[in-house]
Order: structure tokens, then C-alpha cells, then sequence
């Protein structure tokens, strides 16, 4: 047994010595095909990012050194990966043009400043262009002063990471393009970016299965996320704060909206949630916190909002009356100056066990819900409905004593639209 | 003598502000909604106008909002006036009804029917156009509208 044993220690070194022995001379063999890493360097032998990727053979990597590189238009259509030093800015001086524009399958590009792209009104400059792109991997890039800032139409299968783009803060709507842009892509993840002062922070048209996760959009001129004909996407863990007119999401399909909070969007046409021709839909665990209006939603159908906070709104929900057979049902609404609009004469929504602070019911057999259903259009609303400059009469005498004999006696507001079983105390999401 | 000189004038400016006329508003970027799709108008590449028989301004995004609206809200008979932006030279309106229109995925409008409209066949040459694209005609734009957005 021992002798056995001995002899099988023995063989075993001198079979992996000769594997050993055949790949390396493999690898030998191969060695054209193994990726070099080529430095950019201000003061090396090559100085622009241009000449490393004339230089550069599919699947190398170029590494970017630290300084100023004042470069354009870098063509690349062969699949590289480009990594910059701490420091590596590229600037493309505000001249037309973008700053790289990619047309490959496999390429990562990381660690990389982009600064100064040029304004122009008939192309979409951008400081990250790709087209017909796969395998992409996009992180740690800070654009600043961008136009549009990441640009990508006819892509699959990208991820676009820890990013900060942001826009220039003294430009108008018309003369500003997106922080993240998609056309015709699928397959995309965009997580942990911080987008600001763009036109729209993220912006989604005919995008397919893709996931918008944890970024934060602040101070965009227009949409914090603006998303249209996007089926089967979803948007979780995004904060949108101060945004010029909230968030958009349109003319989609089964859009899957959790965990989000809407803050800080205020203005005459601006929304927390806009929604707009939305079927089977799923809006959960939201925050709504100081909004114009909280959720706007015109032809949303079979969709289901629970579990959202709406806390401070100007109106928590404005809903059109081509809206039909939504639920709304554990969802607080805190403290919102309007709980519920509509320009309805039916009943087509469903209202369940929320939590109405506006509510001044009680509950004899303690079950914790009210007896009392609850209306959540008061009268006032539907007259600043018809006459928005009534709202200056609002919180008068006048308007109470209206209020209290429209509860007493029901005959103007809308009796169809009532929550039959109200919760008697917040819920806790 | 003065006054009736000043009643004139007041009488004049009156007239003046009555008068129905038949002058596409500008659009003001980034305030001004859609009135059919109701997002914030920000392109001054695309926008659109109709003007009513009363003299009423709806403002559009781009021409097939226009046309979507045109044909699902309003009435055929209210309308006087159809509007497009001049995608060349975005402060310039064109009437839509006869304005040309260039189809290309190359230049992608806000709501997908990627219609620019334009003057004339020499404003094309600022526009670097790649092949495969289509030119159509309001009637043309109207149908595809029809059939692709307003369904």
C-alpha cells in the first residue's frame, strides 16, 4: 500500500510538470494574442489618447496617465478597455464634436475625467457616445459641463456605474442635453450615478428589460427620469429631488416603480410622478414628500399603488377620468394640502384600507378600521378645480363652514370615489 | 382735441389686441407643456402650434402631439391653422400643411415618429442626411401618425 501510495505521489508531479511544460509553451506560441497595456502619457512616447488607439490591437488596454488631454472626436471600433490614472482629464474644449464615440462589442472604459462638450442643435454631442454597441461596461466617469453626457442608441447589454455626470448650471432646456441617454437599447443597467443639472437626469425611449437602481437625480431642467415606450423596465432605490418637473414615465407597459422618493418638485406644471397611458403597473413603497403633485396619472390603467407615503404634497393624486381599474390600498397620506383630485363622474378606481390623516372618523369595534368610509375629495377641490384662483380663499372661515356641511350633508363631492375601509392608524413602510 | 386723440389711439390698440390673427406664438422652452402629451417642451427643433377658428394657441412638442391631438380632441371644423418649426432654423415656423417632411432614424423626435420638418429641399443640405431616409408629405405624416402613435 505504502509502495503504491509512494509511486502515485511520484507520477503525479511528473504529469502536471509536462502540462505545465506544453502551456507554457502555448502561451509562448499565442503571445501576439495576449493584450498589452498601453500608456498615455503627457510626456511619453505616446501623448494623445488618438495615437494609443491607432496603436492599439483588439483587447488591449490603454492607460491613461495623469494630465490635461485636450482631444475630441476619439473614434474607437475595436474592442479596447481604456483605464484612467487619478487625474486623467480629457477635455474637448466646448468645440462641436463628442468626446468618445464607440461603435464595438466589448468595451470598458473607467476612471475617467470628461469635461467641456459642445452645444450643437442639430447633432447630439455627447461626452460618451455608443452606437450599436454590446458589452458594454461603463464606471467611474465625471462629466462635467456636459452636453448630452452619456449617449447610447442600438445597444444590448450594458452597465453604466458609480458615474457623476452633470450639465451646466447657467444653460436653458433648449440648449442642454441628458445626463443618461437611451435609444432603442436593451439589456441596460444604470446604478449609484448622481446626475444633475442636465436637461433630463435619465431618459429611456423604446428601451426594453432593463434596470434603473439607486441613483440620485438632483437639479435637472426638466425630468429627473423621463421614460417612454419602455416595456417590461424597472426603477428602484432612485432618489429625484428638485427636478424642474419631476419624473415622467409614459405611453409603457408593465413598469415596475419601488422604493423611489420624489422631493422638491415644485412648480405650475410639475409633478413628484407623472404617469401617463401606463397599463399593469406596479407602484410601491415610494416616498412623495413636498411635490406640486404628488402622482398626476392620465389613461393609467390595471395598475396597483400600495404602500406609497404621500407627505406634503400640494395634491397627493390627481386623477383624470380616463384612468380605470387601478388599487390604491396601505398607502399614508400624511398631511397633503389636497389628498385626492378628479375630474370623474364614475367610479373606476378602487380605494382600500389607506391611511388618511385628512380623516376624523372612529372605530367602536376596534378592528382598526374606521367605520365611517371616507371621501378623500374635499369640496374645495373640485372648486379649485373649476377656478384655480379660488385656492386664495383656502383655509378661511368660509370655506370651513362649506367643508362642514358638505360632510353633514353630502351633495357636491363626488360620492363614488370613497375609501370604505380606512386605517385608523399610519402604516409603517 | 388731445383727448379724442387719445380715445383714437385707445380705440386703435383695442382693435389691434381683437384681432383674430393667424401668427404661431413662440413656444417658451422648458414653460410651456404639450397639450396632448402634457410633457414640458424643451427641443426647439420640434415644436408645433395649431391655431383655432377662435383664435385659441395650442402648443405641441412635436408634429405628431399635433396631429394626435388634432384628431382625437379637437374638431376638424375648429381648426384654422397647422404649425411646424422649421427644424434648420429652430425660430422659424412653416405651415405644416405644406412643409416637407424628412423621415430618418438619424434625427430622433421626442415622441418616435422621427418626421423633421423643414421649408424647402435646400434646407436638407445643413443636414448631412445619411441614405435611408424617406421624404413624405403632410397627408403622408398624417397617416403614419394616425397609424403608428394614435392607435
Amino acid at each position: 500500500m505504502k509502495f503504491f501510495l509512494g509511486k502515485m505521489l511520484l507520477k503525479k508531479p511528473k504529469k502536471s510538470i509536462c502540462i505545465n511544460i506544453i502551456l507554457l509553451l502555448l502561451t509562448f506560441s499565442i503571445n501576439p494574442l495576449i493584450s498589452r497595456i498601453i500608456e498615455v502619457d503627457k510626456s511619453g512616447i505616446l501623448r494623445t489618447i488618438k495615437s494609443a488607439v491607432n496603436v492599439a490591437r483588439d483587447f488591449d488596454t490603454i492607460y491613461i496617465k495623469k494630465g490635461i488631454y485636450y482631444e475630441k472626436d476619439i473614434y474607437i471600433n475595436k474592442p479596447l478597455t481604456i483605464i484612467g490614472e487619478n487625474g486623467a482629464i480629457v477635455d474637448c474644449r466646448s468645440e462641436e464634436g463628442f468626446g468618445f464615440l464607440v461603435k464595438t462589442k466589448n468595451f470598458i472604459i473607467k476612471n475617467l475625467t470628461i469635461k467641456n462638450i459642445g452645444i450643437s442643435y442639430i447633432q447630439d454631442n455627447a461626452g460618451l457616445k455608443f452606437d450599436s454597441c454590446e458589452n458594454v461596461l461603463i464606471e467611474n466617469i465625471t462629466i462635467e459641463n456636459g452636453f448630452f453626457s452619456i449617449y447610447f442608441s442600438r445597444s444590448t447589454n450594458f452597465t453604466i456605474r458609480n458615474c457623476k455626470l452633470s450639465g451646466n448650471k447657467n444653460r436653458t432646456e433648449s440648449n442642454s442635453g441628458n445626463g443618461i441617454h437611451l435609444w432603442y437599447c436593451s439589456n441596460a443597467k444604470i446604478e449609484n450615478n448622481e446626475i444633475r443639472f442636465q436637461r433630463d437626469g435619465i431618459y429611456f425611449e423604446f428601451v426594453k428589460s432593463s434596470l434603473i437602481q439607486n441613483n440620485f437625480c438632483e437639479n435637472n431642467l426638466r425630468y429627473g427620469l423621463h421614460f417612454m415606450f419602455s416595456d417590461s423596465c424597472s426603477y428602484r432605490g432612485n432618489t429625484f429631488k428638485h427636478n424642474g418637473a419631476g419624473v415622467a414615465v409614459m405611453y409603457t407597459n408593465r413598469v415596475y416603480m419601488v422604493e423611489n422618493t420624489f422631493v422638491d418638485n415644485w412648480g405650475p406644471s410639475s409633478y413628484g410622478l407623472l404617469l401617463k397611458d401606463i397599463k399593469r403597473s406596479y407602484v410601491s413603497k415610494n416616498n412623495f414628500l413636498n411635490n406640486t403633485v404628488g402622482i398626476y396619472m392620465e389613461g393609467t390603467d390595471q395598475t396597483l399603488f400600495e404602500k406609497n407615503n404621500f407627505f406634503k404634497n400640494g395634491w397627493a393624486l390627481r386623477i383624470t377620468a380616463n384612468c380605470e381599474d387601478n388599487t390604491f390600498r396601505y398607502n399614508n397620506f400624511l398631511a397633503n394640502t389636497f389628498e385626492v383630485a378628479t375630474n370623474s363622474s364614475q367610479s373606476r378606481n378602487i380605494f382600500d384600507r389607506n391611511y388618511w390623516s385628512g380623516y376624523s372618523g372612529y372605530d367602536l369595534n376596534k378592528d382598526g378600521i374606521g367605520d365611517v368610509p371616507y371621501i378623500p375629495v374635499s369640496l374645495f377641490t373640485i372648486i379649485v378645480q373649476s377656478n384655480n384662483y379660488a385656492v386664495l380663499l383656502f383655509r378661511s372661515f368660509f370655506v370651513d363652514i362649506f367643508e362642514i356641511a358638505e360632510k353633514i350633508f353630502p351633495s357636491i363631492v363626488p360620492k363614488y370615489l370613497v375609501d370604505r375601509k380606512p386605517s385608523m392608524r399610519q402604516f409603517k413602510w | 382735441m388731445l383727448k379724442y386723440q387719445i380715445f383714437g389711439l385707445i380705440f386703435l390698440l383695442f382693435l389691434l389686441g381683437c384681432s383674430n390673427s393667424n401668427k404661431p406664438e413662440e413656444i417658451k422652452y422648458g414653460v410651456d407643456v404639450c397639450s396632448f402629451c402634457k410633457m414640458t417642451i424643451v427641443d426647439p427643433k420640434w415644436g408645433a402650434e395649431i391655431i383655432t377658428n377662435k383664435g385659441k394657441i395650442y402648443k405641441f412638442d412635436v408634429v405628431e402631439c399635433m396631429i394626435a391631438y388634432a384628431n382625437s380632441i379637437l374638431k376638424p371644423e375648429e381648426i384654422k391653422s397647422y404649425w411646424t418649426i422649421n427644424f434648420v432654423k429652430p425660430k422659424e415656423w412653416v405651415d405644416a400643411t405644406k412643409a416637407i417632411y424628412i423621415r430618418t432614424l438619424q434625427f430622433p423626435s421626442p415622441m418616435g415618429l422621427n418626421s423633421l420638418a423643414i421649408e424647402n429641399y435646400a434646407d436638407t443640405s445643413k443636414l448631412n442626411l445619411k441614405p435611408g431616409y424617406e421624404i413624405l408629405s403632410w397627408e403622408d405624416v398624417v397617416k403614419k401618425a394616425k397609424e403608428e402613435y394614435l392607435h
